[in-house]
């Protein structure tokens, strides 16, 4: 391979995504779900506008993310599954999916 | 790796500025942040030391454009240069579309400059990506120094060519920014490959834009 691939998706795809997100914000019991791929892009966003900046958010989870997998792998373990931070009023979780994408899902405070 | 979302119609895409420490990478980047209008670029985020060398990233996202109806977001990383934080370095190479390597024209920093894009070839190989093959354009920066080594001897050491392989890529092909030069050539009956490159004083902007905009054109071009 030359250089990284690159991906695409349609109105339909975007729809697919944004259902199963809409499915796990439910699920999860969070105001806010962001979609984000392992190279920081953010690829969709369900629930309460985010207040912070997303993009910068999520070029920060992903960079987060990876040195975590990498912290993983130096004390013998494959991947940590899931990561939780929480704060005084806000926290959020984030687990990667398949190897390949991540949502983080942002919880208010007494909610986690 | 780009993404391309036609619900929104946007392209985004991830620049990397490579190099060794304290060449101008994060200048690179806060010229390009302090020109560019606050309605086309993002936050910048930068993961500095505290005294302020970077040690994982910088972050800059910004909007170059609309092409056939699809506006072009480029994220900007650089990463820390000194070679103690190869692991982030290399965790930031993942997914690039394009790099930019900042060297530094200064005689002193040759070697460094050396190890930094040998290290970056590593560092790409082991992502199976080929440098020779993706959007790649050199700076060579701090120009103005009056230590700077001239600019023959750092293509030298730094882009002395590459073997161009694909015959449809066998062709004389002249340097649109330097006149009398060219990317592609024959040396020696064997054809030759070279990266771009453009002069730079980052500290004083000169030379940013050149730069970005070389990278820029060449990732959408791989896109089109």
């Amino acid at each position: 391979m030359a250089g990284a691939a690159s991906w695409s998706f349609n109105e339909n795809d975007f729809k697919q995504i944004q259902t199963h997100l809409q499915a796990f914000l439910r699920d999860s019991n969070a105001r806010c779900a962001l979609l984000v791929d392992r190279n920081g892009q953010l690829v969709a966003t369900v629930g309460d506008t985010p207040k912070f900046d997303p993009t910068a958010f999520a070029s920060l989870t992903a960079a987060d993310f990876s040195a975590n997998d990498q912290l993983a792998k130096m004390i013998g373990e494959a991947e940590f599954a899931s990561l939780v931070h929480q704060g005084e009023r806000e926290g959020g979780g984030r687990g990667g999916r398949g190897g390949r994408a991540k949502g983080p899902a942002r919880r208010g405070r007494g909610r986690n | 790796m780009s993404m391309i979302n036609y619900a929104s119609r946007e392209i985004n895409c991830k620049l990397v500025y490579y190099g060794p420490g304290l060449g101008g990478k994060t200048t690179n980047l806060e010229h390009i942040y302090g020109k560019v209008s606050p309605n086309t670029r993002g936050k910048m985020i930068s993961l500095a030391t505290e005294t302020e060398r970077t040690l994982f990233f910088d972050f800059l996202p910004v909007d170059l454009g609309t092409i056939r109806g699809f506006k072009t977001r480029f994220h900007l990383y650089t990463v820390p240069g000194q070679v103690y934080y190869n692991a982030s370095r290399k965790l930031i190479l993942k997914g690039v579309d394009g790099i930019v390597f900042v060297a530094d024209s200064q005689i002193e920093r040759m070697e460094a400059n050396v190890e930094s894009m040998q290290n970056l070839y590593d560092n790409m190989a082991e992502y199976g990506y080929d440098l020779t093959k993706i959007p790649f354009v050199i700076q060579y920066n701090k120009r103005d120094l009056p230590n700077a080594a001239p600019v023959k001897d750092l293509q030298a050491s730094l882009n002395p060519g590459w073997p161009v392989e694909d015959a449809t890529r066998q062709k004389q092909t002249p340097d649109p920014a330097h006149a009398g030069e060219s990317l592609v050539e024959k040396v020696g009956g064997e054809w030759v490959g070279r990266a771009p490159y453009h002069e730079a004083v980052a500290v004083r902007g000169d030379g940013v834009f050149d730069t970005l905009k070389a990278v820029s054109k060449s990732v959408l071009k791989t896109l089109s």
